[in-house]
C-alpha cells in the first residue's frame, strides 16, 4: 500500500482524472473532496459491506421463505 | 436445460431466461451464469439461479412493484458491461430478503439492471442515498391487520 502524508488543502491525484482533496482534519475525522469522472463510482466502504451482507442472506432464500412473502404481496395487490 | 438447486430441486430454464453477469454480484464475483425464472408458486417473485452453485437462489422483484418512479441512471461503466440500451427497454430488478419475522425487504440501493437484448446484467450501486439496502416492502403483521375486519392495534 502506498502511504502519503497530506495537509489540509493538499491533494492526491489518481491517474489523469481523479483528484482527492483534503478539506478538513478535525479530531479523528477527515473530510475529503473527490473529483472523478461520472462513470467512476465512489462510495463509502460500508455501503459495499451492507450490500454484500444483503446479497449473502438473499442467496440462501428457500421456497418456504418466499411462499408466504409472495402471498403477502399478492394480497396487497402487488402482482 | 435444467439447473440443479438444493431447495428448489431441478428447475427447467429456457435459453431466453439465461442472464450473464460479467462481474458477478457483490460478494459473489465468481458467479457469472444465471437463469432468471418465474415460478407460479412464488409470483410476483422470480428466481435468479446460479448454474454453477446449487445453493445460490436469489429472489428478485421487478423494481416497479416495489416503488413508483424508480429509474436508476446508468453511467458509462454500466453500459460498457451490459451494452447500450434504451432506458425504457432496460429491465430493473431488486433483490429481496425475507426476515425471520416474515418482514420482506428489497435492496433499492443496488438493483440488478438487465439489458434484455444482450441478456447481460450488472448489480449497480446507486449514489442516491434515498435508496436503502433494506427497504421494507411488506411486514407480516401489517397484512394481518389489513385482513381483519376490525384491526387491533399492534406494536410496530
Amino acid at each position: 500500500m502506498l502511504v502519503l502524508g497530506r495537509r489540509t488543502g493538499e491533494n492526491i491525484r489518481i491517474g489523469d482524472d481523479i483528484k482527492v482533496i483534503v478539506l478538513e482534519v478535525r479530531g479523528g475525522q477527515i473530510k475529503l473532496g473527490i473529483e472523478a469522472p461520472l462513470d467512476v463510482q465512489v462510495h463509502r466502504e460500508e455501503i459495499y459491506e451492507r450490500i454484500q451482507r444483503q446479497n449473502r442472506r438473499a442467496a440462501g432464500t428457500t421456497p418456504t421463505d418466499l411462499r408466504e412473502a409472495a402471498r403477502l404481496l399478492r394480497q396487497n395487490g402487488r402482482s | 436445460m435444467q439447473i440443479k438447486t438444493r431447495t428448489l430441486g431441478a428447475v427447467e430454464a429456457t435459453p431466453e431466461s439465461f442472464v450473464t453477469l460479467p462481474e458477478g454480484l457483490i460478494g459473489y464475483d465468481d458467479q457469472r451464469e444465471f437463469a432468471l425464472v418465474a415460478s407460479t408458486d412464488h409470483a410476483p417473485f422470480r428466481w435468479l439461479l446460479s448454474f454453477a452453485d446449487p445453493d445460490i437462489t436469489f429472489p428478485l422483484l421487478p423494481a416497479a412493484l416495489v416503488v413508483d418512479d424508480y429509474r436508476p441512471t446508468l453511467v458509462a461503466s454500466d453500459t460498457r458491461v451490459i451494452g447500450a440500451v434504451a432506458s425504457d427497454a432496460l429491465e430493473v430488478y431488486v433483490i429481496a430478503n425475507v426476515d425471520a419475522d416474515g418482514r420482506l425487504t428489497a435492496n433499492l440501493r443496488a438493483p440488478i439492471v438487465l439489458n434484455p437484448q444482450s441478456r447481460l446484467a450488472r448489480q449497480v450501486v446507486l449514489s442516491d442515498g434515498r435508496w436503502t439496502v433494506d427497504h421494507v416492502v411488506a411486514a407480516a403483521n401489517q397484512s394481518t391487520q389489513d385482513a381483519k375486519a376490525e384491526p387491533t392495534r399492534q406494536a410496530a
